[in-house]
C-alpha cells in the first residue's frame, strides 16, 4: 500500500523541497525576496481563484431584472496606415441574426449550439467593456480574435489590412430605439497577406 | 429518492450535460478545444461512476482553469449553474457521510429554488416586467432573439403582459411546489418547458441541460424534508 501513494506523495513533497533547495543556493537577502515573491504568486492565484470560484458559490439569480441597453459589435476595413480614429470604410455588423429560424433548426440547436453560445460569449465581453471589468483588454481580445477568425473564413479578403470593432448599445426611448457608440478598439492588423 | 440515487442522477445528468457543452467547444472552436477535452474525459469517467469522488474533484479544479480562461463564465447562468451542481456533488462526496454530505446536497436544492423565486422577485418588483414593457424590451432589441422575425413579438403586448405574468407567477410559486409530491414533479415539468421555451426562443439550450441536472436534488430535498416533518 506504502509504495502505491509513494508517487503521489513525493509529488507533493517535492515542490516545496524543491523551492527550499533553490532558496538555499542564495544570499539571505535574495532567500527573503525569493519566499516573498512566492507567497505573493501563490496569494494572488489563490485569491483570484476565490474570486472566479465565489460567484458561483453563491449566485445571484437575478436574471432579467432589468432589461438594460443592448449590445452591438460591428466592424470596419480601415486603411494601412490609418491612425487610430480616422475614417475607414463602412461599418458592417458581426455575427448578425438570421432573419427565421425552423423549428427543427430549434430543436437540433438544444444538442449542437456553438454559434450561438459564442455569439452570447461575445454578449458578456461587450458587456464586461461596458461596464469595466477587469482586465478589459481580455474581453477585447478575444472580440477581436473572433473577427479575424470569421471573416478569414467567410467574409471579404482583407489580408494586410487594418481593421477596427467598435460596441453600439441599443436601447427604446421616447418610442423609437436608440443607438450608443460606447466603445472603439485600437486599430489591429488582419495579417500578412499569403 | 433516497440520497444515493439522487446523487448517482445527478452525476449521470451533469456529465451528460458537460458532454453537450464540451462536444462544442471539441469539435467547433479550435483555439479552446484542448481546454476541453480534459473535461470530456473525465465526463464520460463520471458516467461509468467509478471514483466518482475524485473525478468530481478533479472536474471542479479544471473548472477553475476554464474560469481562469474566459475570464469568468463563458455562457453566464448555465455555466453558473453546472459549476454550482459539480461544487455541491463533490463536497457531497468528499464531506464525511451523514449530515455534511446532505448538507451540502441540500444546498444545491436551495440555491435551485432560489434560482425561480429571486428570478421571479426581481421581476415583480420592477414595473416594466408588470406592465409586461420588459419583455417588449427583450423583443424588440435584446441580443437573446435567435431570428429578426421573432422580434416580431414586440408588436403584441397583450401576448407578452400575458406570458410576463405567467412567467412571474410561475416563478414566485415555485417553492410552494415542494408541499407535495405530485405538485413538486409538476412544476419541475413546467420548469423544464419553461427551459426549453427559453432554448428555442433565446438559443438558450445549456440552460436547460445544466438546470436539470439540479432536479434530482430538489425531489431528494423534499423527501427527506417530508421524512423529517
Amino acid at each position: 500500500m506504502v509504495r502505491h501513494f509513494c508517487p503521489a506523495y513525493l509529488s507533493l513533497v517535492t515542490f516545496p523541497h524543491n523551492m527550499r533547495m533553490v532558496g538555499c543556493c542564495l544570499p539571505l537577502r535574495a532567500q527573503r525576496i525569493y519566499h516573498g515573491l512566492t507567497a505573493t504568486l501563490l496569494l494572488t492565484l489563490m485569491l483570484k481563484a476565490v474570486s472566479l470560484v465565489l460567484p458561483v458559490l453563491i449566485p445571484s439569480w437575478r436574471f432579467f431584472k432589468a432589461i438594460e441597453p443592448s449590445p452591438r459589435v460591428e466592424w470596419r476595413v480601415l486603411a494601412l496606415d490609418a491612425p487610430a480614429g480616422t475614417e475607414g470604410g463602412a461599418w458592417v455588423a458581426y455575427q448578425p441574426r438570421p432573419n427565421s429560424v425552423s423549428l427543427a433548426q430549434m430543436i437540433r440547436r438544444l444538442f449542437w449550439n456553438p454559434v450561438w453560445n459564442d455569439a452570447l460569449f461575445v454578449v458578456s465581453c461587450t458587456e464586461r467593456i461596458a461596464l469595466g471589468v477587469a482586465p478589459t483588454s481580455h474581453s477585447i481580445n478575444e472580440i477581436q480574435r473572433r473577427i479575424l477568425r470569421d471573416i478569414k473564413g467567410v467574409g471579404p479578403d482583407v489580408s494586410g489590412e487594418m481593421l477596427q470593432f467598435r460596441l453600439v448599445f441599443v436601447y427604446f426611448e421616447n418610442a423609437g430605439l436608440v443607438q450608443d457608440v460606447v466603445f472603439m478598439s485600437d486599430p489591429f492588423s488582419v495579417g500578412a497577406p499569403p | 429518492m433516497t440520497f444515493d440515487l439522487a446523487l448517482r442522477l445527478t452525476e449521470i445528468l451533469l456529465a451528460l450535460a458537460f458532454l453537450q457543452q464540451c462536444s462544442e467547444h471539441i469539435l467547433w472552436s479550435g483555439e479552446t478545444r484542448w481546454l476541453f477535452v480534459p473535461r470530456a474525459v473525465l465526463s464520460c469517467v463520471l458516467l461509468t461512476g467509478f471514483y466518482s469522488p475524485w473525478v468530481l474533484l478533479a472536474l471542479s479544479l479544471h473548472s477553475v482553469l476554464v474560469l481562469h480562461r474566459f475570464n469568468g463564465p463563458y455562457n453566464g447562468g448555465s455555466d453558473r449553474m453546472g459549476l454550482l451542481v459539480l461544487y455541491c456533488l463533490c463536497l457531497s462526496q468528499l464531506l464525511p457521510a451523514g449530515l455534511p454530505g446532505e448538507a451540502a446536497f441540500g444546498y444545491l436544492a436551495m440555491q435551485v429554488v432560489l434560482s425561480y423565486f429571486i428570478s421571479g422577485w426581481v421581476k415583480i418588483v420592477n414595473p416594466e416586467w408588470r406592465s409586461g414593457r420588459a419583455l417588449r424590451d427583450v423583443f424588440s432589441f435584446s441580443a437573446y432573439p435567435v431570428s429578426e422575425d421573432l422580434r416580431g413579438f414586440a408588436r403584441r403586448p397583450r401576448l407578452l403582459w400575458a406570458m410576463s405574468w405567467a412567467v412571474m407567477g410561475f416563478e414566485l410559486v415555485f417553492p410552494l411546489a415542494l408541499l407535495h409530491p405530485a405538485t413538486l414533479y409538476l412544476a419541475l415539468g413546467v420548469a423544464a418547458g419553461f427551459h426549453l421555451a427559453n432554448a428555442c426562443l433565446f438559443g438558450l439550450n445549456r440552460f436547460v441541460w445544466f438546470w436539470i441536472a439540479s432536479y434530482p436534488s430538489i425531489l431528494w430535498l423534499q423527501g427527506r424534508l417530508i421524512d423529517s416533518f
